[in-house]
This record gives structure tokens, sequence and C-alpha cells, in this order.
């Protein structure tokens, strides 16, 4: 049997007859059925998604060991060492989210496909189905599901405000993933986080919502929610606060500062100023740390949010 | 927006750019690492731009293979004049001159090419088209109509995008006149219906419009069904028949607007219902043929096959052959709908219509199998199985034989007597 063959009638298939039963319990509604669907899936790829979140939260735990090494040793080999030393004592295998994310990366696809078919937005996609139905009637006289949802046309290119939406999980769960403590500041590492958190958001913003049918963009954003949530719960939110999507001068005095700084960040920034004196290591380190807690962008703002004023360095990294 | 600048440590020594650096994007300044600096930037700009171009590929790899199947349409061919209008493989339409030894040769495309519709300029207007206030024609499901308005022969073309045109059948250029966009609000994907003077459109958006045929102008929607109108309007006897996505037939009088009745047939209605007397007969997704009384709406019989059925009713000697989308093909007794004969010599969802040639009755399949059945027992007379081809439009059939357009645009001229003939009509000098 030809892969193709294996992986339509064991994963598309059945997933495509499952989201159209899911359609006809919930009223004939793909929008309901959709968000059903994500919640399902979702829950059943939780333990994989569980074991990804454990192994970012471990990651974020030892992230100030890891910048107190890059603080340390200029010497790439010596960094490195260190660094793998870090893992080893802590357990952590920094591929570790890498497993759990590859294994669902079938699934997500065929999940998409899924939407895809049976979304029978063009007249080839909903010919298609016809063969991909199974012989029940319950199911195969569902068609056509009604694409009609909370004033969205789900067969017809996202909304702008779906695109936003969209826009604001992925943001968020960006920002959350990539929280400032996990990443040494101004590193290379920190800087790509930077971009990435605005990069893919705009994208599949776009991309994702903008110029796909809505129910793409639906499965997207629910699922970017329950992500969200589960991030939040799990592993927490970081140094990420509500307050700090405010101006920096309509923030609280004490905003900004990390809801949930684990123990070994907090000991980390204590007493983690163990600086050589090589500068030119240094300096951008520090620079970067400030330019990113100032989230405007370019110089800190002295009053920004999670600036913590350090006696030696004019600019000194919040987290330490 | 990704130009990263790290400020001068205090008492580190200030140090400029110099100006004769080219700009560079990504460019990450560690003004405070003067020596350092232009090794550093490279390698940072090739990192990012690594992680930009990983990005870019996964969101452009998910939306390739996630994506959303785009339409590609499945509009028939159609003499217009001395041309046969065919449907490219791009989605272009072809004013093409049949010619001997099975060539062919193409006289005019609309629209015509004139920028590149592929590599990465395609893709890109792709993500964009569906923001372009221009006219688009890349997908077309709707057989053109040629009708002669002002004692000109016309060529109306409406595409899936909800645009309209008005060609010369002789050479495929817009006809004076027409505005320059004639867009009737919605996807449309089945021929419009046309009374002499208008054109009524079926639209996606559940309506249908009337378009006045000399001058472009757009009605207010005729009637407002609930869903998608993908099937046909059929034009009879001042009645104006519009089946729909819903599981609703709809008689309408064009000029009034007034709904002379209103049936409902259980399933969805995607194929082209056939006139037959004072019979309508409407193919169903809830696997039924049904026959309604074309005066009253009344239903006079229903018939239940094993899957959908999309493919306009075939009505001849009181026969109405239909096959479904497995590729079973049933022939009915037109007056009761009881089974006569049924053939499961195609394999493939058979979304063709079925025509009598040769004294054959020709089926071609989804899945590229052409058969000719005999129309009176459906025993097979022949049966070929193309590679790589499906069918979707419904044939042409010239006085040479049936001409067949695969969905990659091949043009292939079937002859049904004896034991058949299949013949692929080679381009011109190709």
């Amino acid at each position: 049997m030809p892969i193709g063959a294996i992986w339509q009638t064991f994963l598309e298939t059945p997933l495509i007859n499952f989201i159209i039963l899911l359609a006809r319990l919930s009223f004939d509604s793909y929008g309901l059925a959709i968000l059903l669907f994500t919640v399902i899936t979702r829950a059943a790829t939780f333990p994989l998604a569980l074991r990804t979140l454990r192994s970012m939260k471990k990651m974020q735990e030892i992230s100030p060991l890891l910048q107190e090494v890059q603080k340390k040793y200029s010497d790439p080999r010596r960094r490195s060492e260190e660094t793998m030393r870090i893992y080893k004592e802590n357990g952590v295998n920094p591929l570790g989210c890498l497993g759990p994310q590859l294994i669902q990366m079938p699934i997500f696809i065929a999940l998409y496909a899924t939407i895809r078919l049976t979304m029978g937005n063009t007249p080839e996609a909903m010919l298609a189905l016809s063969s991909r139905l199974y012989d029940v009637e319950y199911i195969k006289h569902a068609i056509p599901l009604s694409t009609t949802f909370i004033g969205m046309d789900l067969s017809e290119n996202g909304t702008l405000p779906l695109g936003v939406a969209v826009f604001a999980a992925m943001w968020i769960q960006q920002r959350i993933s990539t929280s400032r403590a996990s990443a040494p500041a101004g590193s290379q590492q920190a800087a790509m986080n930077q971009q990435m958190q605005w990069l893919f958001p705009i994208m599949f913003g776009y991309v994702f919502v903008v110029t796909l049918p809505a129910a793409l963009g639906l499965y997207w954003g629910v699922g970017t929610a329950i992500s969200v949530i589960l991030q939040w719960i799990f592993v927490g939110p970081g140094d990420f606060t509500w307050s700090s999507l405010l101006p920096a001068s309509l923030r609280p005095a004490s905003a900004g500062r990390s809801g949930t700084t684990h123990p070994t960040a907090q000991r980390a920034a204590d007493g983690g100023d163990t600086d050589t004196g090589d500068d030119d290591d240094d300096a951008p380190a520090r620079g970067g740390g400030q330019r990113e807690d100032g989230r405007g962008g370019g110089a800190a703002s002295p009053g920004a949010a999670g600036t913590r004023p350090r006696p030696r360095r004019r600019r000194g990294n919040p987290r330490g | 927006m990704f130009h990263v600048k790290h400020r001068a440590a205090p008492g580190a020594p200030a140090t400029t750019s110099n100006p004769s650096d080219p700009p560079r994007m990504f460019h990450v300044k560690h003004s405070d690492q003067a020596d350092d600096t232009s090794r550093r930037g490279m390698f940072h700009v090739k990192h990012r731009s690594f992680h930009l171009a990983v990005a870019l590929l996964a969101a452009t790899t998910l939306t390739a293979c996630t994506g959303v199947e785009a339409p590609s349409g499945w509009a028939a061919p159609v003499r217009a004049g001395d041309v046969v209008v065919v449907r490219s493989s791009d989605g272009h339409l072809n004013g093409v001159r049949l010619l001997p030894n099975n060539e062919q040769e193409v006289a005019w495309s609309f629209p015509e090419q004139t920028e590149s519709s592929g590599g990465i300029n395609g893709f890109i207007r792709g993500l964009f088209a569906s923001t372009s206030s221009r006219a688009n024609y890349s997908a077309i499901y709707a057989t053109p109509r040629v009708e002669t308005v002002d004692n000109q022969s016309r060529l109306y073309v409406a595409s899936y995008a909800g645009d309209v045109a008005a060609l010369n059948p002789s050479d495929g250029k817009p006809i004076g006149g027409w505005p320059e966009r004639v867009n009737v609000g919605g996807h449309v994907a089945a021929t419009p219906a046309y009374d002499g003077q208008k054109l009524y459109v079926g639209t996606g958006q559940g309506d249908v419009r009337a378009v006045d045929a000399a001058s472009g102008s757009i009605s207010s929607p005729l009637v407002g069904t609930e869903a998608r109108v993908w099937s046909e309007p059929l034009l009879a006897g001042g009645t104006l028949y519009v089946s729909s996505l819903d599981r609703t037939v709809r008689a309408i009088d064009p000029t009034t607007k007034a709904v002379r009745w209103t049936a409902q047939v259980d399933g969805a209605v995607a194929g082209n219902p056939t006139l037959a007397g004072d019979l309508l007969i409407v193919p169903t997704l809830q696997s039924q043929v049904v026959a309604l009384d074309a005066k009253t709406g009344e239903r006079r019989w229903t018939f239940t096959g094993d899957n959908w059925f999309w493919s306009r009713p075939l009505v001849a000697n009181g026969v109405a052959y239909i096959p479904s989308t497995t590729g079973t093909v049933y022939a009915l007794d037109l007056a009761t709908g009881v089974e006569r004969w049924r053939s499961t010599t195609v394999r493939g969802e058979v979304r063709t219509a079925p025509v009598l040639s040769g004294g054959a009755l020709l089926i071609a399949s989804r899945k590229g199998q052409l058969a000719a059945l005999d129309p009176a027992t459906g025993a097979e007379r022949w049966i070929r199985q193309l590679d790589k081809t499906a069918f979707l439009a419904d044939p042409l059939v010239l006085e040479s034989g049936v001409l067949y357009v695969a969905e990659n645009g091949t043009l292939y001229r079937v002859t049904a007597q004896d034991q058949g003939t299949v013949d692929v009509l080679q381009k011109r000098g190709s």
C-alpha cells in the first residue's frame, strides 16, 4: 500500500468523517464542529504537549545559569562545554521539546487537510469529498455543512478581526515561550526571539487567516489560545505581565516584575554577578537586555517596567 | 524593523559606521566592538536570514501542504464561430481551431497572458489576489455562452471570482463598451441562463443576479437563497429554475422576481438539472434523483442511488441517464423513475454529463476512464483508462466526434463507434 493511501485511509479519512459527525452533532454548524474538533485534538495530543511544556519549563529554570556561562566565558568552546555540563547536571535535553513537536507535526498536517477537505469551499474540493465519506447516511448526507459562524463565512477568506485575534493569540504565545529569562539577554537567541515574536504572528495572522478560508484561521486561533492557557498553567507566563502591554508611562510602578520568577532564576539574579570583566562579551549582552525590557525599542527608559537598577552598571539586566 | 542597535557602553570608544558600507538588512551593530563588528554583523546577518528563511519556508510549506484546494474550474468546451473555446491547464480560455490530423491551433487566449503566473512572482501575487481590484479569470466553471446581441456575436465568460466579460469570439478581445469590470459579488460556479437580453448568474452568495447583456449593468438580486448556487439556473417558458445547496429548488418569474413555487429536495443540489417536458430532473447530494413537476414543483418521483449525483441527467427516448459519484450509471424510466438498468463499469466520481454519440452512451470519470455503454442495456461496449487524466468538464458533441477537455487541459476527440477511438489533439508544431 503506498504511503499516500495509508495516510489517507488511516489518518485523513477517519478525521474527515469524524469532523463531519461532529458537525452533525453540533446542529450542522461547521464552526462549532471546528471548536469541538480543536478541543478534542488538543486533549488527545496533550501528553505530548505536556512533555514539551515541561521541557520548556526546565529550560527556563536553568536559563540564569546559562546566562552566567555566557557572561563568564568568552571562549566559544569553553562556553559550549559549560553549557552542556549544565544541561547534563540538570537532566535537560536541549532538544527535548523537539521530539514531541515532531511527532505532532503529521497529526496537525492531517488536521489541516481534514479541515480543507471538509470545508468543500470549491466545487472540486466538495466533489473529492464524495469518495472520502463512509457509507453512513448520517454522515454522507450532512454535506454541505453550514459554513456561517459568528458572522463569518468559514469558506471565504478570513476576516481582519479574525486575523487580529490570531495575531494576538500567537503574539502572547510567542511572548510567553520566549520569556526574557529563557534566553541570555543580548544573545543571538534573544534577538531571534524578539524577531520571531513579531514575525510569526504577522505571517500566520496574514497568510493563514486573511489569505485562506476562515475555517483554518479559526482552528489555528482556537488551538493557539488553548496552547497559551496550557502553557500558562503548566509553565507559567515567565516574565510576561498584562501591564507590560501598556505604554511605559501608564504601567504601575510594580508592574513588569516576573509573576513567576523561579527560585533558581532569583538566586542567579541575586548572586549571579560573576562578571570577570570581559567587557567585549558583556556590553552587548547588557545592552540587549536593557533594550528588550524597555519594549519600546531603542534605549531603555529609566522607568521601564521590570528594569532593576544596578549600582555598578548603568544598564543592568533586570533578570541578572 | 529588524535593525538591532546596541549602544556603546559608557567609556567604551565611540565608533561610527563607515558611510561607504552598503546598507545591510538585519544588520546588528555592536558599536562597542569596532574590530569585531564586521565579522559579527555578517554572522548575525547570516544567522537571522537563516531563521527568517526557515520561518518563511515553514509558513509557505504549511500553506502549500495544508492550504485550501485552489479552484481550477471545469468549464465545458463550446463552439464559437470557427473556434472551439476550451479551458486550458492554467485556467485560461483558449479559442482553438481544430485541424486535420488530430491537430489544434490556439487562435487566442483569454485573458491575455501578459505576466508570468508562475514562480515567486506568481506566488506573491496569489497571496494578494484576494485583495486585488482587478478582474480575476483564473478559474472558470461556467460554460461560456455564445449569444447574439445587437447583431453581434458575443462570448460571455463568468469566472469563479464573479467577474463577467463579453468577448469577441473571433479574437477573444473584450467587446468595446463593456465595462472594465463587471462583478456579480460572489463566486460563480454555474453557467448563466440567458433570455435574449439578460444573463442570469447564480452566485456563491446564494443569489441570482441579472446582468444586462448589452451594457453589463447588474440588477439587484433576483432571489436570495440560504446557500451557494452551484447549479445552472434554467430558463424555460418564462420561468427561471434555481437550485442551490440549501436543498431547495425555486421557480421564479425573472421579470417580477415573484417566486412561483419552492420545492424541498432533501439533498443539496450541486449538479445541473434537466428539463424534460414538464419534468424537472434534479440530481442531489442526498444520493437521490428527484423529478419535479415544472409547473407546480410537486414531486413526481424520487430515485435513490449509491452515492451523490452531481452530473446533469441526459434524457433521451423516455429514459433519464445519470451517473453517480461512485461511477455507477443509472438508466431511469422518465415517467416513473423506475430503474431500467445500472452499470458499474466505470470507476471514479463522474461529474461530466453523459452524452449519446454513435449509438453509445459515453461516460467520463474523474479517474480518467472513458466508457461507451449500450444505452438500451447498459452493457459495456468499450472502456479506456487514460493515465494521469481527470475528466470533470462536460463534453461537446461535434460532427467529428465528442470533445473532452481533461483537467490538465488536454483535448481528446472520442468517437464511439465500434471499438471506439480516443485521440489526443496535439498543438500544431508541438
